[in-house]
């Protein structure tokens, strides 16, 4: 990222917002779903939108209407304050185009995640071959929480990108990847969540064998098997 | 249409009304398909000082630098025009007005050249409303409620002189150096300085038995920062150029926006109750860098 200069908190996504005093889009995000650990704290990258401030300054947003505003000037012109909102789609589905995001709404802690899932990739019904405690999770609608790159230890949910293209857990034991998530969703408790969809799910097994334990080093991540997993990292292509 | 398919559809519509009754999100747009469309909200050309009283749209501002927004029920945003050494308040309403709230004539004489580089307003606190951070005269104004007059002193700093000086000393007495942003934390009753120039972050909050304002570093070694990595807290150097507060049930984190070393930190404030820090002294236990 930029040169950080101002901050502010988006309270509606849990996530805090951030001006760069040289980024041609004026403001990133780092989302803070997880407050327990700020390591579960992942950039994402800008809002959207190009803003017109060539050199912020300041930002500051309402989170009574979800407005975000951005101060700044161009050295003698556009000494201004700009506003900045949401538009949400307002027509019917459309899952072509959900379920292949733009490459610019990715955030930036997936990329070096997205490309394990290319192999090997299954169908749900062929996901049957997978241990069969998550055949069953993959053929029921899921809801997945959107913040990047977390674990619930012990729990069913992972987490995936802002574009829905993403890492999907069904349980503790497995990791899985996809691109099944059809339409988000933000809830009236302001956790942004996202429903996928069972029907196109493309999942795949990134490290465990649906089994709590020890064993594996060296060797295929598939056929490892951990215990208890919690908290996930990506570092130049690595997934920790 | 396919069972699925119908939920979905009522999903969407309910997504949607509840973006449009709770105010909706910036930062997951782009998550739920949405699109983030900027206008001119005030300014917009050269620097000036006009359109008190009137539309924002009309009016000039002068180097607008950091906002903040306050009174939930009725947003206001609040900006240092730093070129007019004011600050102005904007309605949030659908045909914004702007005003000047704190005027030139509220300060004294002798701050003629400041800079205010941020204007936060503050809750549950008893002297003041605003505190403003002054880079050029290196101070932290803080501003009494409108009920008081408005009137402005010192909270922290040398009026005119900047430097380091140490820490433990009075806040009248203690040096900051460019301080460019300032807010304060009422559950703890602690002051936070972006004390860019000394590569600092201090805290300011109450000491002794005389309850005088007294200043200590909570991050920073007064060198500039070389990489973002995770440090403990004593050895983190950084370049604050902003300053946020997050917090959940359990757990509060003053958030730094590190200029120098383009990441944002994390200070790890101590886990506090529902109603009060568990450790008065405020002290932050950990610092973590995200770049």
């Amino acid at each position: 990222m930029g040169a950080p200069i101002a901050l502010a908190y988006d309270a509606n996504a849990s996530a805090i917002l951030v001006a760069t005093i040289d980024a041609p889009f004026a403001v990133a995000v780092t989302l803070a779903s997880d407050m327990a650990s700020f390591m579960a704290w992942s950039l994402s990258l800008e809002v959207g939108g190009v803003s017109p401030v060539c050199r912020p300054t300041g930002i500051a947003f309402n989170n009574a209407s979800g407005t975000l505003y951005a101060s700044g000037a161009c050295g003698v012109a556009n000494h201004a304050i700009y506003s900045a909102s949401c538009t949400l789609p307002t027509s019917g589905l459309d899952p072509a185009s959900t379920q292949t995001p733009s490459p610019t709404a990715m955030p930036t802690s997936t990329p070096s995640v997205a490309p394990a899932a290319a192999s090997p990739s299954t169908t749900p019904s062929q996901s049957a071959s997978s241990p069969s405690s998550l055949a069953g999770a993959v053929q029921s609608e899921q809801l997945c929480y959107r913040t990047l790159l977390h674990v619930r230890s012990g729990g069913q949910y992972c987490l995936f990108g802002a574009d829905c293209r993403c890492i999907q857990c069904h349980t503790a034991l497995s990791l899985h990847f996809g691109s099944a998530c059809i339409m988000p969703l933000l809830p009236p408790a302001g956790l942004p969540i996202a429903l996928c969809s069972p029907s196109n799910a493309t999942t795949t097994i990134v490290a465990g064998i649906g089994l709590a334990g020890m064993s594996g080093d060296g060797g295929l991540a598939s056929a490892a098997a951990l215990a208890s997993p919690s908290g996930l990292l990506t570092d130049r292509g690595a997934l920790w | 249409m396919a069972p699925v398919t119908q939920l979905l559809v009522v999903l969407l519509t309910v997504a949607h009304l509840l973006y449009l009754v709770a105010g909706g999100s910036i930062a997951s747009c782009a998550a739920q398909n949405g699109t983030v469309a900027w206008s001119l909200f005030a300014g917009g050309g050269p620097p000036g000082y006009t359109g008190d009283g009137g539309s924002a749209a009309s009016s000039s501002l002068s180097f607008p630098r950091k906002m903040s927004v306050a009174n939930v029920s009725d947003p206001v945003l609040y900006v240092s025009d730093s070129g007019n050494r004011v600050v102005r308040a904007l309605s949030t309403s659908s045909s914004p007005t702007i005003e000047t709230v704190l005027p030139g004539g509220a300060w004294p004489f002798a701050a003629l050249n400041r800079l205010l580089a941020s204007a936060q307003v503050v809750e549950d606190n008893r002297r003041f409303w605003m505190v403003l951070a002054d880079a050029q005269l290196h101070v932290v104004w803080g501003v009494a409620p409108p009920a008081g007059g408005l009137q402005v002193t010192v909270v922290a700093g040398m009026l005119g002189v900047g430097g380091f000086n140490g820490d433990g000393l009075n806040a009248s007495a203690c040096q900051l150096y460019q301080p460019v942003d300032a807010i304060y934390l009422a559950s703890a009753a602690i002051y936070y300085i972006a004390d860019l120039g000394n590569f600092r972050v201090r805290a300011v909050r109450t000491q002794g038995a005389s309850q005088t304002l007294g200043v200590a570093t909570v991050a920073g070694t007064g060198a500039p920062p070389v990489d973002c990595a995770n440090v403990d807290v004593f050895s983190a150097r950084v370049a604050p150029a902003a300053l946020l507060h997050v917090s959940d049930a359990m757990r509060s984190w003053l958030v730094i926006a590190d200029q120098g070393a383009a990441c944002i930190r994390a200070l790890d404030l101590p886990v506090r109750t529902r109603s009060s820090f568990a450790s008065p002294a405020g002290v932050p236990t950990r610092l973590c860098g995200l770049a």
